[in-house]
């Protein structure tokens, strides 16, 4: 009895310190990048260091034939254990994803200690400046790029993405993703959101969306975040007017005609006029001219991303997924192909409703 | 040797000579002597001495009830009963022509005012509290309860101590088994020499082993009032302020008068701000070690750089970090209750500052295990009840080393195991957890808000719901 509790008690206070981490003995990664190509990829590692009270990033470099290889031969170089449980933001460059992006996300899903809630970007070249780049403007590196997408996102630039629905999307066949994309601001060296990268399945199309283009986007996905600003410059009595709109409701029906092969979509914006510099907004039919010229031109930008969705076969608006659920025999296997041969008819009713304090 | 002197000597031995007997031959009525005996430490020789005036004055006129006043009376003699007298502190005067016994009862009451108690201070409310004496108590409840359905029953503890001890109940009010069980164990109170409320509370328990309280101690009389008219029964012993109420719930410990002498929400929130801390006491430190060695991606990212700073540094693990801070906070207040209040300050600053800045300059302790440790130490010191206060500061000890053992999971299991006990633990064979476990959805709002007062409430009495409305607490008179 004494002995069977003896090793009983053994057996519960060794367990235990088989998964313990501790904390001090970790480098907590905040940002990762990643770059390369299958065989010969590079990784980068940024964690923060504390020398003389004095915390500053460190950024670890490491070369492999695979993402869990990188990790294993920075680990190699830091003096403490590599940890990446409080990832925040991990980049790829735009010549990697070129290959499956799969390939590179597949170690984050299969660890659990890894977190799929983290934000993911695409930069221009390589990552390693836009690593370093964090080292001058703040002392948590995920944390600087994780608001950046995240303040980005409220501006209807970015989709809502994080890890985990990457994941989920990357396998369906009948959505497609569009990746935030970065790039660096040479001459104030700083990040600027750029648009999104548009994906065809596992890879990267090669087209990038201009960070308008990508807002119309995000229209036509009936995604609209915090702000989401409408701005054209308008011809008024011959004169140049700059009128900002804040999309305020949007309504979206998708009408599919099975046999002609198009659908019609209408879309129903309530605007509030944000900026207008001129005076007599209220006139019935000021009113009327700007609400016609916000249609046509948003009518015609939806059109232009459209066709380039349709032109890369990528179906980021998710019409695959609303066709197979509601006309399942409408659907082909390979759908991508049937997206780009579709007629899409976008029909815009502009209202607004609002204007401001001001009258 | 005559009668009287042989009755002297015997009276003499029966009290072994001890030097505060006093027995003195006394003229009595036509010539007669009688024994006037007493113990001069217990009589007030005074008050004595003019009650025996007046019987000294009735004693010639033959009048029949010449013996009778509020506070004497004529008995027959028998020296066991004597002796019980003179150490009640009663003054015998013994007459052996008619073998007759007359006690004077005038005790010489030793105690302090009824001031309020240091350890459960109120803002509003009575400022009353129990003292070491029986009848000073009984008169501070009667005030209180002006009402022959209080029943005051008594008994003694200890066969050779023989302390004056009495239950209280409402009658009508408290449960007939409440009253059949409490009846039981008193007669089963197995005590020689008794000096000491803790071994009426150990012999009372129905867990003497569980780190929880099952009896609440309280030396205000307004407590024990508020729980007498919720059904409960509540003991006072002769030797300390301490009145011991029972049945309890967990959840008694955790209400104060100040709830029902404040407003009802005022009351409510202090209420909730209370179970908060019992969370806070229990788990604080044992969250902190578990997040530290083992889940540290809860951090968030903003606070996981000064964190990391902070521990960084640190060469013990940081359950041994944890537990220097711990232990050095006992001391502080084990130190603090001996201390006398001249000094007292003095471990404030000591303990305050010396220690708890220079710990963390020293790199023995993290910054962040000072705040979580403080944090904890006032936590649970909001307990209203010095019981619990103190089992609750013993209990985060296995929480700590279970939460470096195993990080969440083993709080997990910890909570586990201290639920089940607390749904099992009974005091006065009555649920201990209620009205948690047997649940009762219209009671368990009271757990947390201090409603109107319109009712007391009664706790259940059996560990199964109740299944008949009219049983339900609500039916208190």
């Amino acid at each position: 009895m004494y002995r069977k509790a003896i090793i009983v008690l053994l057996v519960v206070l060794l367990a235990g310190c088989w998964d313990e981490r501790l904390y001090k003995n970790s480098s907590v990664v905040s940002l990762a990048g990643i770059e390369g190509t299958m065989g010969e990829y590079k990784g980068y590692y940024a964690y923060p260091k504390t020398l003389d009270k004095q915390s500053q990033i460190m950024l670890i470099e490491a070369e492999g034939i695979s993402p869990r290889d990188v990790r294993n031969n920075a680990d190699l170089k830091v003096e403490q254990t590599l940890d990446l449980s409080e990832l925040a933001t991990l980049l790829i460059s735009i010549d990697t994803v070129k290959e499956p992006l799969y390939d590179l996300l597949d170690i984050y899903f299969r660890d659990p200690q890894n977190p799929i809630s983290i934000k993911v970007a695409v930069t221009e070249g390589s990552v390693k400046p836009f690593i370093e780049l964090t080292k001058e403007v703040t002392d948590n590196a995920g944390g600087y790029y994780e608001r950046f997408i995240e303040s980005t996102e409220k501006n209807t630039i970015y989709p809502k993405l994080n890890l985990q629905m990457i994941g989920s999307t990357l396998f369906d066949n009948a959505k497609d993703i569009a990746i935030p994309y970065i790039k660096m601001d040479e001459e104030e060296h700083s990040a600027e959101a750029a648009g999104v990268a548009l994906f065809s399945g596992q890879v990267f199309t090669g087209k990038i969306l201009d960070p308008k283009q990508s807002f119309y986007m995000l229209l036509l996905m009936d995604k609209a975040n915090q702000h989401a600003r409408i701005q054209y410059m308008l011809k008024l009595n011959n004169e140049d007017v700059p009128v900002t709109g804040e999309v305020i409701h949007l309504k979206r029906k998708w009408i599919i005609n099975e046999e002609m092969k198009k659908i019609t979509m209408d879309f129903k914006i309530d605007v509030e006029i944000e900026e207008f510099s001129k005076n007599h907004l209220y006139k019935e039919e000021t009113f009327k001219t700007i609400e016609e010229m916000f249609q046509q031109k948003i009518q015609a930008d939806f059109e232009e991303v459209i066709k380039i969705l349709q032109e890369q076969e990528s179906d980021t608006l998710g019409i695959g997924r609303y066709i197979r659920a509601y006309h399942p025999k409408f659907f082909e296997e390979d759908w991508r192909e049937q997206f780009a041969s579709l007629t899409i008819e976008p029909k815009v009713k502009v209202t607004i409703i609002r204007t401001g304090i001001l009258r | 040797m005559n009668k009287v002197e042989l009755m002297m000597k015997s009276l003499q031995k029966a009290f072994n000579q001890s030097s505060d007997f006093t027995v003195r031959q006394v003229d009595w009525r036509e010539g007669t002597s009688a024994i006037l005996c007493f113990y001069s430490s217990l009589v007030d020789a005074k008050e004595a001495q003019k009650l025996l005036d007046t019987i000294y004055a009735r004693l010639d006129t033959n009048k029949p009830f010449w013996s009778e006043t509020i506070m004497t009376t004529l008995k027959a003699f028998s020296l066991p009963q004597a002796i019980e007298h003179i150490c009640n502190g009663e003054t015998l005067i013994i007459i052996p022509d008619t073998g007759e016994m007359l006690s004077l009862t005038i005790v010489n009451r030793v105690h302090r005012n009824p001031d309020e108690p240091n350890n459960e201070h109120v803002l509003r409310g009575s400022h009353e509290g129990l003292v070491e004496s029986v009848e000073t108590n009984l008169a501070l409840l009667r005030k209180r309860i002006h009402n022959p359905s209080l029943v005051v029953k008594s008994f003694s503890i200890g066969k050779e101590t023989n302390t004056k001890a009495y239950y209280l109940y409402i009658d009508r009010v408290i449960k007939a088994e409440t009253l059949a069980e409490i009846e039981k164990r008193i007669d089963a109170i197995n005590i020689d020499y008794f000096y000491s409320v803790g071994q009426l509370s150990d012999e009372l328990e129905d867990s003497v082993w569980s780190p929880f309280p099952q009896l609440l101690n309280t030396e205000r009389p307004d407590r024990v009032v508020a729980n007498l008219v919720e059904g409960k029964v509540v003991l006072i012993t002769n030797i300390s302020p301490t009145a011991l109420i029972a049945p309890v719930t967990f959840f008694s410990f955790y209400q104060s008068p100040d709830d029902y002498n404040g407003r009802v929400l005022v009351g409510s929130f202090y209420r909730i701000v209370r179970l908060m801390s019992f969370i806070a006491a229990v788990f604080l430190p044992a969250f902190y070690i578990a997040i530290i060695s083992f889940h540290f991606e809860v951090l968030p990212l903003e606070l996981s750089n000064q964190v990391k700073n902070d521990v960084n540094e640190i060469p013990y693990r940081p359950l041994i970090e944890a537990l220097i801070l711990e232990i050095i906070m006992e001391l502080i207040r084990e130190s603090s209750i001996r201390l006398p209040q001249s000094v007292g300050q003095t471990i404030g600053i000591v303990g305050g500052l010396v220690i708890g800045d220079a710990i963390v300059s020293a790199g023995l302790v993290s910054n962040l295990m000072v705040i979580v440790v403080a944090l904890t130490a006032i936590s649970s010191y909001v307990v209203p009840s010095v019981e619990l206060n103190t089992s609750i500061r013993m209990l985060r000890f296995p929480f700590m080393v279970l939460a470096s053992l195993f990080g969440f999971f083993g709080i997990v299991i910890g909570v586990v195991v201290l639920l089940i006990h607390l749904i099992n633990l009974s005091s006065l064979k009555q649920p201990y957890f209620s009205p948690i476990v047997p649940f009762q959805p219209k009671e368990i709002y009271k757990v947390f808000v201090r409603g109107p007062f319109f009712k007391p409430t009664v706790q259940v009495t059996s560990f199964s719901s109740p299944k008949d409305d009219s049983v339900k607490n609500g039916d208190t008179p």
